[in-house]
């Protein structure tokens, strides 16, 4: 039998950050399209941590790479993954909100936003809204401050919204270090906050 | 929205290119492991390759000779498994896999270019028009619908099929088709929607009409969602409205007696004087379905999402006529999502302003 594979007949160069973009800082459409070609499916696969939906996942990348397109120039990300992870996390956010059934929301992110909800409760008024970015610079500073590999699993958890059990695979971790790691960060959080006054 | 939504929406892009560091090197961890398993596994089989030989050989012959005609069929099979394992599409670059068709196409005139876009409701089915073949093969597309590559010729099948026509809908537009030879991933059971990816329409009205749209665009009762984008070049404004079933039905009549023509124009000029484009997603009584963008620049087209090869169907309407109905949606809707819009202000993501 013949093992040998065969090579797609239609095999491309696939340009890497900084081609994608100079193509966008030239306002050139074959930009979003390399965009699109290079992380459309791994902001698709971060979507689907949001959003059960396939067509949703699919609408918040594209809105994503589209805010994407009209930010650069003159937005010039250093890390344009991150920059189109932040996006895309956004949007898909967004989009909960107009979601009225859970089943439409991963189990594992429901399980993430509980969790948090025990640092500090959670709330929908415009005030606490405001007060996100406080929180935000006051969560930002804690985390600088952690351990690369506590921030890491954090992260992952509560940005990316992965389950325990994928953490603790993707890193080689048992479930249980991975759920006592956070909630020692959780705990940390916490005082932090408390220390600046938030109460649970 | 959780509290939580909003501040980790802020975490620092720094945190975040490490995290995806870290992620990719564990991929790289596990994939080395995985590499260094499969050699030991070989060693393994490279052992028992001489040790059962003999038997292997006796078992085989045995089962050669009881099975007959049978093991060739199996043997037919198994080949057809294997070969989509060692001859994985694209893969040197997996990640760009978003979908896999199973891509038909009428091969006879005059379906030739008709494609499916889903099972056909048996109530929907009219009378047989005539047989066809179709050509079906596995085909790779990205996540805006375009091919990756062409598909290998030993992944390529051909399918008698009976056509039936749609109630309600001519055959030049979309027809039924029925197959009479079983295939991999279609049944003998089900009817297709066929539809025409060459079809034109001369007028938003025309297009409305030959989809039966009347029926299933926007329809009674139905509550739209609607994307209104500010698009000029320097801002972010992205409002998403909700629209009531009454304001639903105004936009579905007022879309439905839309006056206009067919416009060939590029997408550049298309875009160059507009300011707002509004979009929503439809679905036709045949099971199309797509987005409908409406320009402030007076243009209104179709960009089919189940529908692979199909080209939007774009028409020319006047500007006031574009402005009236994406006033129609900011006025008579609601705007759901008001922070997630902004102004591009600086260099990174978590620079852009949230309006308080």
């Amino acid at each position: 039998m013949n093992t040998e594979r065969t090579e797609p007949k239609t095999a491309e160069k696939r340009p890497g950050d900084g081609e994608i973009l100079a193509l966008l800082n030239a306002r050139d459409e074959a930009g979003a399209d390399a965009m699109l070609r290079r992380y459309g499916p791994r902001l698709k696969a971060f979507a689907a941590r949001f959003l059960s939906d396939g067509r949703d996942q699919e609408e918040v990348v594209n809105d994503a790479l589209l805010k994407a397109w009209q930010a650069i120039p003159p937005a010039q990300p250093e890390n344009l993954e991150a920059f189109l992870m932040t996006l895309t996390r956004r949007a898909a956010v967004s989009r909960l909100r107009h979601l009225t059934r859970k089943s439409e929301v991963p189990q594992s992110h429901l399980e993430a936003q509980q969790e948090l909800e025990e640092v500090l409760g959670a709330a929908n008024d415009t005030e606490s809204e405001a007060a996100a970015a406080e929180l935000a610079r006051l969560m930002n500073a804690y985390l600088a401050d952690l351990p690369r590999r506590d921030r890491v699993i954090f992260l992952e958890r509560y940005y990316g919204s992965r389950s325990l059990s994928e953490i603790a695979r993707l890193f080689g971790l048992s479930r249980s270090t991975v759920d006592k790691t956070l909630k020692r960060v959780r705990d940390g959080l916490r005082e932090k906050l408390e220390s600046e006054g938030y109460t649970p | 929205m959780n509290l939580w939504d909003n501040v980790l929406n802020a975490t620092d892009e720094a945190f975040v290119s490490e995290m995806l560091e870290e992620e990719r090197a564990a991929e790289e961890r596990r994939a080395d492991a995985a590499e260094e398993r499969r050699d030991d596994k070989n060693t393994g089989r490279r052992l028992k390759k001489w040790l059962l030989p003999a038997a292997c050989l006796i078992l085989g012959v045995l089962i050669w000779g009881i099975a007959g005609g049978l093991f060739s069929r199996l043997a037919g099979n198994t080949w057809k498994q294997w070969n989509s394992y060692l001859h994985p599409p694209v893969d040197e670059q997996p990640q760009a896999l978003i979908r896999e068709y199973r891509v038909v196409g009428v091969s006879d005139s005059p379906y030739a270019g008709f494609r499916p876009v889903r099972v056909c409701e048996e109530n929907q089915v009219g009378e047989k028009i005539g047989e066809v073949t179709v050509n079906a093969a596995w085909l790779y597309v990205s996540m805006e619908g375009k091919p990756l590559r062409e598909p290998f010729d030993n992944e390529k099948e051909t399918l008698r099929a009976e056509v039936y026509t749609l109630r309600n809908i001519a055959s030049e537009t979309a027809v039924c088709v029925k197959y009479l030879d079983k295939s991999e991933a279609l049944t003998l059971d089900h009817y297709y929607t066929f539809i025409n990816t060459a079809a034109v329409f001369d007028s938003p009205a025309a297009f409305w009409t030959a989809f039966n749209a009347a029926e299933t665009l926007l329809p009674d009762g139905a509550a739209a969602g609607v994307l209104v984008e500010d698009l000029k070049l320097t801002s972010i404004q992205i409002g998403h409205y909700s629209l009531n079933a009454e304001a639903t039905a105004a936009l579905r009549d007022k879309l439905l007696t839309l006056d206009g023509t067919a416009s060939q124009d590029t997408e550049e000029q298309m875009f160059s004087s507009c300011e707002k484009r509004a979009s929503f997603w439809v679905k036709m009584s045949n099971g199309l379905s797509g987005r409908v963008n409406l320009l402030s620049s007076g243009y209104l087209s179709f960009h089919p999402d189940n529908l692979w090869g199909a080209a939007d169907q774009t028409f020319r309407i006047s500007r006031s006529d574009a402005s009236d109905l994406i006033r129609l949606i900011e006025d008579r809707g609601t705007l759901d999502v008001p922070d997630n819009s902004g102004t591009v202000t600086a260099t990174t993501g978590t620079d852009i302003q949230v309006p308080e």
